[in-house]
C-alpha cells in the first residue's frame, strides 16, 4: 500500500511538472502493470483533461485522456490476464 | 491436519461477505451517481477544472520559484554554466529581435495604408504573462499562463508573442491563471490571410505548431509567403513551408508553421478585450 501511495504521488507530480506528457503516460502504464486494479490511471487522465484540455482537439471532446485511460486500463488488464507472469491475480 | 469448520460458521462468513459486497456496490453506485450529477447539473467540469487549476497554479509557481532559486545558485557556483545560460538567453533575445525585424516591412506598409485611411491609429492594451505550462506537457496544444481574472483577462482575448506574433486565444479564465488554446491546436480553425494578394481562407491546426490550408490550385502561393490574421493590425501567424500540388486534385495543400516554437515560449502578452484606445 505504501508503495502504491508513493507511486501515486510521483504520478501526480509528473502530471504537473514533467516536461513531456509521455513520461506521465509511461509511469501510468508501468503502475497499471505493477499494481492490481490501478484505477488511478483513469483519475490521472481526468486531471490531465481538466488541467490542459481545450480547443477543437478530437472534435472538441473534453475527456480524451480520461477515455484513453479507461481504454488503456481495460487493454492492460486484459493483457495482464493473458500473461503467465500475472496469471495468479 | 485438516480443520473442518462447522457449517454454521461458513454460512456466517458467506453472509458477511455478501453484506460487504452489497455495501461496496452501494458506495460505488452513490459515488458514480454523485460524479455524474456534478458533471451534468452543477457545471462539474468548470468546478473541477477550477479546483485542479487552483492547486496546479500554486504548484507551478512554487516550481518556477524553486527553479529560479536553483538557477541562481548554480550560476553562482558554476561560472561556465552561467556563461552558457547567458549565451542561451542572448540567442533567445536575438531570435525575438530577428522576428520583430521580419515584421518591419509589413508594419511600414500597414502604416502607409493607415495614413491613407484618415489617420486612424489603434493601440493595444497588453499585459505580460509568464507561461506556467506548455504544449509539451500534454497532447493538447495549450498554454497555462499566470494571469487571470486578477488582470482582467477574458475568454476570447488574443495572445501574442514578441509583440506581433499571434499564437492563440484564451479559452478558460481562473482567478490567477488562464488557459490559452494555440491556433495550431489539432482541428482548431482560424481565419487567415495568405500570400502577397492576402487571400482570405481558413487554416486548420495540425498540432506542434503546424497548420494546413486547402486552396484552388491556380492561386499563386509560394513557399516563404507570410500568413496573417485579418484585422486593422495584421498579426503574423506563420510562414508557408511546403506546398503539395497533385495533378489529379483541383486543390493544393499548403502547409505552414508557427514562426515561434511554442514549446520554447516563456512569456506572452495578452491583448485585453477593451483594447482599442483611440487617439
Amino acid at each position: 500500500m505504501t508503495r502504491r501511495i508513493i507511486v501515486d504521488i510521483v504520478v501526480i507530480l509528473s502530471i504537473f511538472c514533467a516536461p513531456l506528457w509521455w513520461i506521465t503516460v509511461c509511469l501510468l502504464v508501468f503502475a497499471t502493470f505493477f499494481f492490481k486494479r490501478y484505477y488511478e490511471i483513469i483519475l490521472a487522465g481526468l486531471i490531465l483533461d481538466l488541467l490542459y484540455g481545450g480547443g477543437a482537439f478530437f472534435w472538441g471532446f473534453r475527456f480524451v485522456y480520461t477515455v484513453s485511460g479507461m481504454v488503456l486500463y481495460v487493454a492492460l488488464t486484459t493483457f495482464k490476464k493473458q500473461t503467465r507472469f500475472y496469471a495468479g491475480e | 491436519m485438516i480443520i473442518y469448520y462447522p457449517r454454521l460458521a461458513g454460512d456466517r462468513f458467506a453472509s458477511m461477505r455478501k453484506q460487504r459486497n452489497i455495501q461496496k456496490r452501494t458506495i460505488t453506485f452513490f459515488v458514480t451517481v454523485g460524479l455524474v450529477s456534478i458533471f451534468l447539473f452543477a457545471d462539474g467540469y468548470g468546478f473541477l477544472s477550477r479546483s485542479v487549476g487552483f492547486m496546479a497554479v500554486s504548484l507551478w509557481k512554487t516550481q518556477n520559484y524553486a527553479g529560479n532559486l536553483w538557477g541562481g545558485f548554480r550560476n553562482l557556483v558554476r561560472s561556465k554554466k552561467s556563461l552558457v545560460d547567458e549565451n542561451t538567453k542572448l540567442k533567445e533575445d536575438l531570435r525575438v529581435l530577428s522576428m520583430k525585424l521580419l515584421d518591419r516591412n509589413l508594419l511600414f506598409e500597414e502604416n502607409l495604408d493607415l495614413k491613407e485611411a484618415m489617420g486612424r491609429s489603434v493601440l493595444d492594451r497588453t499585459v505580460l504573462a509568464s507561461v506556467l505550462a506548455g504544449p509539451g506537457q500534454s497532447l493538447y496544444d495549450t498554454l497555462i499562463i499566470d494571469i487571470g481574472e486578477d488582470f482582467g483577462v477574458e475568454i476570447g482575448d488574443e495572445v501574442l508573442y514578441a509583440g506581433n506574433i499571434m499564437i492563440g486565444k484564451v479559452t478558460e479564465v481562473l482567478k490567477r491563471s488562464s488557459k490559452v488554446v494555440l491556433f495550431s491546436s489539432p482541428g482548431e480553425l482560424t481565419d487567415v490571410l495568405v500570400g502577397d494578394e492576402k487571400i482570405t481562407t481558413t487554416a486548420k491546426g495540425r498540432a506542434g505548431g503546424n497548420y494546413e490550408i486547402r486552396l484552388p490550385r491556380d492561386i499563386a502561393i509560394a513557399e516563404g509567403d507570410v500568413v496573417l490574421l485579418p484585422g486593422i493590425m495584421p498579426r503574423i501567424v506563420g510562414y508557408v513551408e511546403y506546398i503539395d500540388v497533385k495533378t489529379s486534385d483541383p486543390f493544393k495543400l499548403i502547409l505552414f508553421r508557427d514562426v515561434v516554437d511554442s514549446r520554447q515560449v516563456r512569456e506572452v502578452e495578452v491583448v485585453l478585450r477593451d483594447k482599442e484606445i483611440k487617439k
